[in-house]
């Protein structure tokens, strides 16, 4: 898709600054962890201190663990205050817990939420969060059972409980106090997974020179990725996934396998041809069918390519970084995926959506093309991969071949 | 041969129309791109605001997110 990624080998010098550059990109990428790190830290002080007001001053025990202190030494420990976090309606909700040394809950601080202001408010206005405090690292917080949720919005008043169970039960460690061990999660492996195993499988078989019907075999993945990832699932690969796992946001691989293994897929592809972009991209197969209906083509730039390409990837390492920096994965996504699959979306990426499908009857695949920030995540990916397997080279020279 | 054959690389007027059509598009959908990835950021700092100013009625003015589906958590997808 890429200049470079059509399987050609690019020249000595490029190649070298092509891995300078990723080099620099990666930098970039660490800085700005680190400083967004900084001042998420920052902000996060004031939440900590609302939770426990009692407290002189706190010491940083661990991430998102803090040691409350009266008084100017380290004499009288009040307690701690620990982050904790759960997801919400709209997305993670963290808290600031405050514990006192026998583990009991004495004060709650909202650090961030990503839910509806409106139901927000009403769980605030049933005094939901009040009735958290008192409670002991050891209780279940589960609604209907020792917490009462607020009707119409029950997944924050969930999750608010539960990152209140997180915050307590982390600060209870700290405190040395037994800690009930949690159940994990059962593993969710159904049709998204399946798919998504077998869409690989096609891809990789599909791909290889003597693979007779190649052209069939495309097609029914393209379709079968646009359907079931796309319009059933809503789960097409962003850059906001990317952006998540760079700032630490693993989710549960019981409760996401889809995931890991669409980025396990991705990232690991055995012959360093990922089949994701061009056999079952959900978005990718949807501006493809449009192509096949307006009878579109491919019609490769002169003048205008190298730049054209340079602004693509400066777009997808700016979303990046926006993302990393406001430590908010959601910022990296300018895609407009779910404003086709769940149409859902501001109405500026409505007009992109409609100006991309026309242009797609007649170019083939537009946003593949000029705009996706997948594609530059993709060669970035082939550069450090292309690198990492010349230095394993060097490293073992005997498995070169004579 | 050879003069034919490079005569045949030689852009006609009509690719550099189709070529200039398609750069008109590609920066027309990257500034708009920019424009929604700027109104995000708006929209975080007025969130980061309201939660600056009270810690349990956060004053959050932030476009009120659709329902997330099972597979694509709506802090991930963000484009929605």
């Amino acid at each position: 898709m890429a200049s470079s990624g059509n399987g050609t080998k690019p020249r000595p010098n490029k190649r070298k600054i092509e891995r300078i550059l990723a080099l620099v990109t990666l930098s970039l990428i660490a800085v700005v962890w680190v400083i967004g790190a900084a001042r998420a830290e920052r902000d996060l002080m004031g939440s900590v201190r609302e939770a426990l007001p009692a407290a002189d001053h706190f010491t940083r025990v661990e991430n998102g663990v803090y040691a409350a202190w009266a008084g100017a030494g380290e004499s009288e420990r009040l307690g701690y205050v620990a982050i904790g976090t759960a997801n919400g309606y709209g997305g993670p909700v963290e808290l600031a817990v405050a514990v006192d040394l026998e583990g009991q809950i004495t004060g709650l601080s909202v650090v961030s939420s990503k839910e509806t202001p409106a139901w927000f408010k009403r769980v605030e206005d049933a005094g939901f969060i009040d009735q958290l405090s008192g409670k002991s690292y050891r209780a279940p917080f589960e609604l209907g059972e020792d917490v009462d949720g607020v009707t119409g919005a029950t997944y924050t008043s969930r999750g608010l409980a539960e990152a209140a169970l997180d915050g307590s039960r982390l600060a209870a460690t700290h405190l040395g106090l037994e800690v009930p061990a949690q159940n994990s999660p059962s593993i969710t492996f159904g049709v998204p997974e399946i798919t998504v195993l077998a869409l690989f499988a096609v891809g990789f078989f599909g791909h290889q020179r003597k693979f007779k019907y190649k052209k069939q075999a495309r097609w029914g993945s393209m379709l079968v990725g646009m359907i079931v990832l796309g319009f059933l699932y809503n789960a097409p690969l962003t850059l906001a996934y990317f952006a998540k796992l760079i700032l630490g946001y693993w989710p549960q691989w019981q409760t996401n396998l889809y995931w890991y293994l669409l980025l396990g897929g991705f990232v690991f592809t055995v012959d360093n041809k990922n089949p994701y972009c061009e056999w079952f991209c959900p978005f990718g197969a949807a501006q493809e069918c449009l192509g096949f209906i307006g009878g579109a083509k491919v019609y490769p730039l002169r003048r205008h390519r190298d730049w054209l390409t340079w602004a693509k990837r400066l777009l997808a390492l700016a979303a990046i970084l926006l993302g990393v920096f406001y430590r908010n994965p959601g910022l990296a996504s300018f895609e407009i995926f779910g404003t086709l699959f769940s149409f859902v979306g501001s109405t500026l990426q409505f007009v992109v959506l409609g100006l991309v499908l026309v242009i797609a009857l007649f170019v083939k695949r537009p946003w593949c093309h000029y705009l996706c920030p997948i594609d530059s995540v993709v060669e970035l990916i082939r550069v450090i991969r292309q690198w990492v397997k010349e230095l394993w080279e060097k490293i073992n020279p005997r498995k070169r071949t004579a | 041969m050879g003069e034919r054959a490079m005569g045949k690389d030689q852009p006609t007027k009509k690719d550099r129309l189709i070529e200039l059509l398609i750069v008109a598009f590609a920066v027309v959908t990257m500034s708009l791109l920019i424009v929604q990835m700027a109104m995000n950021v708006a929209d975080t700092l007025d969130t980061d605001a309201g939660e600056g100013n009270a810690a349990y009625v956060p004053t959050i003015t932030a476009t009120p997110r659709p329902v997330p589906t099972y597979y694509n958590h709506s802090d991930m997808a963000g484009d929605a």
